[in-house]
């Protein structure tokens, strides 16, 4: 047991999604999921185990940012065992042709974070999806008729790193998030594959941007997208 | 801006194609051009840096030697599109390996590349700038080696800036912080290749590589003299990309 999660290997299935709000963890559990139950018990994080379509899956709360990313991404494959992890999550889109709703799958993650820098001596880490994953994903999406992109996002450590993120967009970054970078490092650490899965609620160019309820139902989309897409291939 | 670096490349307006395809070596774009291209045309001789253009089933391809390491690539770069107008840079170079995963000959396609000295992102400073190849050219280079049977590797790379270093010197922290983490392969040039081109929003790369030798299979590293011309399947990759470019009109 770590200090993030309890639970044993056995209660927590190969493919582990990540989202950083335990309560969407929850609506996952109640609205896309059969027989689940919870096995975390540790500072009101969800973290539960069911079936989607026949399929066992976990689903795991992060919390935001790149330190907690780091502390439960870790937990999970290293204490848990975890097999694959999915980062399903919303965005804050870098590019004006990106709207909102629109799927983006990092390809790499930037990082405004010093976690890796003194992680690796100060050399540049490359976060990185499996590239495997992300093509049938991305072919997924094409066949759903979804907006999708495939690029660099850059994970930032606070709301204060907005002007510094655009920096990283004229360089091609796509998008916000906070917790890729720390997720697909861990992944790599442990020599799973990662991908991540994000939906667009806020365009910061075009300054357009969802009310809360609609980003709660993009989320919801985004999820039922990659719980059906990944599960269809690990059964395929 | 005044030209701090004289040009690697003087050739006429418009000699030099939309899709260029940069090995290392300028003797392998001399062979690439003999072998694969109709009606090639040498248009560059700069510093001995061979660029030809010609045709490849019916597309406008050149293929330009780029130098060995980041500033060499970089420059190349930066002249082939600002001063001739390139948009799809693909690099077809050779690495070393130490996966148990790749042997001596096999093809790989990197997502992202990782440099040692951080020289090509120093404007990030202490934020880390992973320098990123295209998906669309990844994907399309994926696609065509799915097509033409030839298996690839596809992930991280790592970007060596000091061949001879003197690791004795160093300790082992220093030597590899990244011991333990996956790698496809090592080469010299990606993370330069990857960092000029995301200075302009309309310019693709990706980074192909045959890997020539081998740190764990040492016994399958190939001669020098071979090296030249052992890279076909990653040319011929390198080839189809450039068609699927041409067909999508980018």
């Amino acid at each position: 047991m770590g200090l993030c999660l309890t639970g044993r290997k056995e209660d927590v299935a190969d493919l582990v999604f990540l989202t950083n709000d335990s309560l969407n963890v929850e609506w996952i559990a109640n609205n896309l999921l059969n027989d689940v139950f919870y096995y975390n018990e540790i500072r009101n994080m969800r973290g539960c185990t069911g079936f989607f379509d026949g399929t066992r899956v976990s689903v795991q709360g992060l919390g935001i940012g790149p330190v907690n990313a780091a502390m439960y991404a870790v937990e999970i494959t290293n204490e848990l065992d975890a097999k694959m992890l999915i980062k399903i999550d919303t965005c804050r889109s870098l590019q004006a042709d990106i709207g909102l709703g629109d799927i983006i799958l990092p390809q790499t993650a930037h990082t405004t974070s010093r976690i890796n820098k003194h992680r690796f001596n100060g050399q540049t880490f490359p976060a990185v999806a499996d590239f495997i994953w992300m093509d049938h994903v991305y072919t997924e999406a094409l066949k759903k008729d979804k907006n999708v992109f495939a690029g660099p996002v850059v994970s930032i450590e606070t709301r204060h790193e907005l002007e510094i993120a655009k920096q990283f967009a004229e360089r091609g970054a796509l998008a916000i998030d906070m917790e890729m970078n720390q997720t697909f490092t861990a992944a790599q650490r442990f020599h799973i594959p990662c991908v991540g899965i994000l939906t667009v609620t806020e365009n910061l160019v075009t300054g357009e941007k969802m009310n809360e309820e609609e980003a709660q139902k993009s989320f919801q989309d985004i999820a039922r997208f990659a719980l059906d897409a990944v599960t269809k291939r690990v059964e395929g | 801006m005044s030209k701090f670096i004289p040009d690697l490349i003087c050739a006429e307006e418009g000699a030099i194609a939309e899709t260029v395809l940069l090995p290392g070596d300028p003797l392998r774009a001399k062979y690439l051009a003999e072998t694969y291209l109709e009606n090639a045309v040498l248009y560059n001789e700069a510093r001995g840096m061979y660029g030809y253009t010609g045709h490849y089933k019916g597309t406008r391809v050149s293929v330009q030697g780029s130098g060995m390491g980041t500033s060499c690539i970089m420059e190349c770069v930066h002249q082939l599109v600002e001063d001739y107008g390139c948009k799809n840079l693909i690099r077809i170079g050779t690495c070393g390996s130490s996966s148990l995963d790749v042997h001596v000959g096999d093809t790989l396609i990197s997502t992202a590349s990782a440099s040692v000295s951080n020289n090509t992102v120093q404007e990030f400073g202490n934020y880390d700038f992973i320098p990123t190849g295209s998906f669309e050219l990844i994907k399309l280079a994926y696609d065509c080696s799915k097509e033409l049977g030839i298996p690839v590797h596809i992930g991280p790379t790592t970007c060596t800036d000091a061949l001879y270093m003197e690791r004795d010197k160093m300790p082992e922290f220093a030597v590899d912080p990244m011991k333990g983490y996956n790698f496809i392969g090592g080469e010299m040039e990606g993370t330069g290749l990857f960092v000029a081109a995301s200075h302009y929003k309309h310019v693709r790369a990706a980074l192909l590589i045959t890997c020539s030798d081998h740190q764990v299979y040492t016994h399958e590293d190939t001669p020098l003299a071979e090296r030249e011309n052992s890279y076909n399947n990653m040319m011929k990759i390198a080839l189809e990309v450039a068609c699927k470019i041409d067909r999508e009109g980018k």
